[in-house]
């Protein structure tokens, strides 16, 4: 009879197990067709010289250095949303013209791909930062306006009336009950959001250079080194996974009190 | 003396086929230290009554009066219990209770020591560094209670406290509500649609019509309340008035049936 704790590590490998399978199939995959001469190195190099490119450039320090300017501008763009984003969305949900306002105006662009603003967005602000990093706002606001409007609308009437009834006055309603019983779905809405981040910033680097892991990638595209490419894939993709799970942990540590998630 | 006094209150709601009247006329007054519920088929506006009293929404017509002063919002003087308890999710127990003690103006060492004791009082000790939902329902209503007694407000408005409870929670929770209300001698008003626990809990239990609701008839309740529980109920005078209730309840319900 095993114990409760060993049935549990069981279980736990036996999801990790289930989750790298299939990467490690589609490894397998791309090794065989590599080695039986399927297609040419350009176009798909073997893992291991993938492997091989991805130490040479970590050794010299390039690969932390092009992630840490797109994490910068990726997080920094996404904090300002963030800020912007829940500020606007509490207003929303309590002050009724705020509402008759933004919410028309949201409609109309949340839709919208705001990546077409890159050219404009370059004449405006330069090639560096500032430029992706407020296209990166601007990607990242909507989704949290709406995020923070759907959870701040949302608050049980009762949770008010109690805090009303306790003497609390409708100007600090909004740090001492919408703000905390809305952080859920702000958290929630700034992980949905992290991609979004990821890819503008990505994207705005791929386009207009400046530095970052989009800006090294085509840059290794110019020259043909294909393994190159694959590295810098594989960083981008292994950036969002990592991300992800941080934002999990950290929902996690900031919301001790709230019914935990079960996902992963 | 009177401690709540409503005079012709009406209150419609939008729906969408037009208006809905929740409230017609309702009449009623309780007096300082009276323990009154309010019973009636579901959907007959008593909530909506309670929350007017609150002051959380306002009536289309007529006054609410407390202590002789029109009721324009929510106020200290009036503590709110609600059936789903309305705890803040993101405070723990003892930071709840607390909640209220901050517009009293009392210092944070003071607040400290007054949440210890309401929680001790409900019986909670132990449990000051929980999150509510860590806790049962019964002491979800437990924590609800000592956060609304805590900042000493003169009424009580009681939203069907115990009605998410299960049976035998619910008993003790009443027998903890006549004993707190025996001894601080609180103005309550209570609605349920527990006629068994009006009786049981109250001096003065008032019937609501079906909607619009107003009050249609008025109980007295003279038992004695140092008694146990077990001898209350079984009691003859206890049971009369109950069944009576009980039967204007029903007529509320099917007019004419009964």
């Amino acid at each position: 009879m095993p114990s409760r704790a060993m049935t549990e590590l069981m279980g736990v490998a036996q999801r990790c197990l289930l989750f790298v399978a299939p990467l490690l199939l589609l490894l397998a995959a791309w090794q065989v067709t590599t080695s039986m001469g399927y297609v040419r190195p350009l176009f798909l190099p073997p893992p291991g010289s993938v492997a091989e490119q991805f130490l040479a450039l970590l050794q010299a320090g390039e690969i932390l250095e092009q992630l840490a300017i797109s994490l910068y501008r990726a997080f920094a763009g996404l904090a300002i949303a963030t800020a912007v984003g829940v500020a606007t969305g509490l207003m929303m949900a309590r002050i009724s013209w705020v509402n008759w306002i933004c919410d028309p105006l949201i409609s109309f662009v949340y839709p919208a791909p705001k990546i077409v603003f890159i050219p404009l967005f370059i004449l405006y602000f330069g090639m560096d930062h500032l430029s992706k990093i407020l296209l990166v706002a601007l990607t990242c606001v909507f989704p949290m306006i709406i995020a923070t409007h759907q959870g701040a609308s949302t608050v049980s009437r009762t949770l008010v009336w109690s805090a009303e009834s306790m003497g609390t006055s409708e100007r600090r309603l909004l740090s001492r009950v919408i703000l905390p019983a809305s952080m859920p779905a702000i958290l929630t809405g700034v992980r949905i959001t992290m991609p979004a981040a990821l890819i503008t910033a990505f994207t705005c680097e791929m386009v207009a250079g400046g530095g970052g892991l989009g800006a090294a990638l085509v840059f290794a595209q110019r020259f043909f080194e294909t393994p190159t490419v694959f590295v810098y894939i594989l960083v981008m993709l292994m950036t969002g996974l990592v991300l992800d799970l941080a934002l999990l942990r950290l929902r996690n540590v900031l919301l001790p009190w709230h019914e935990q998630d079960k996902e992963l | 003396m009177v401690s709540i006094r409503v005079r012709g209150v009406d209150k419609f709601y939008r729906a969408r086929q037009g208006a809905v009247q929740a409230l017609a006329g309702v009449e009623l007054s309780v007096d300082s230290g009276e323990f009154v519920s309010l019973v009636g088929p579901s959907g007959c506006g008593k909530s909506t009554l309670l929350y007017i009293i609150g002051g959380f929404i306002a009536a289309d017509c007529g006054s609410i009066e407390i202590n002789g002063r029109e009721v324009r919002g929510p106020g200290l003087d009036r503590g709110v219990v609600f059936q789903e308890y309305a705890l803040f999710p993101w405070l723990t127990i003892q930071q709840n209770v607390a909640y209220g003690l901050e517009a009293r103006g009392l210092s944070r060492e003071e607040r400290r020591a007054t949440a210890a004791r309401f929680v001790d009082m409900v019986g909670l000790q132990g449990f000051e560094n929980h999150y509510p939902r860590e806790l049962s329902g019964g002491m979800k209503q437990r924590v609800a209670l000592a956060r609304t007694l805590a900042y000493d407000p003169a009424i009580l408005l009681l939203d069907e406290p115990f009605g998410a409870l299960d049976a035998q929670t619910r008993e003790s929770m009443q027998d903890e509500m006549l004993r707190i209300w025996l001894s601080t001698r609180k103005t309550v008003l209570m609605i349920t649609h527990d006629v068994t626990e009006a009786v049981y809990l109250s001096q003065r239990v008032l019937v609501m019509s079906g909607r619009p609701g107003h009050i249609v008839e008025e109980f007295r309740i003279n038992i004695d309340r140092s008694v146990t529980r077990e001898v209350t109920m079984l009691s003859d005078d206890f049971n009369r008035v109950r069944n009576d209730i009980w039967l204007s309840v029903r007529r509320q319900l099917a007019p004419g049936a009964v």
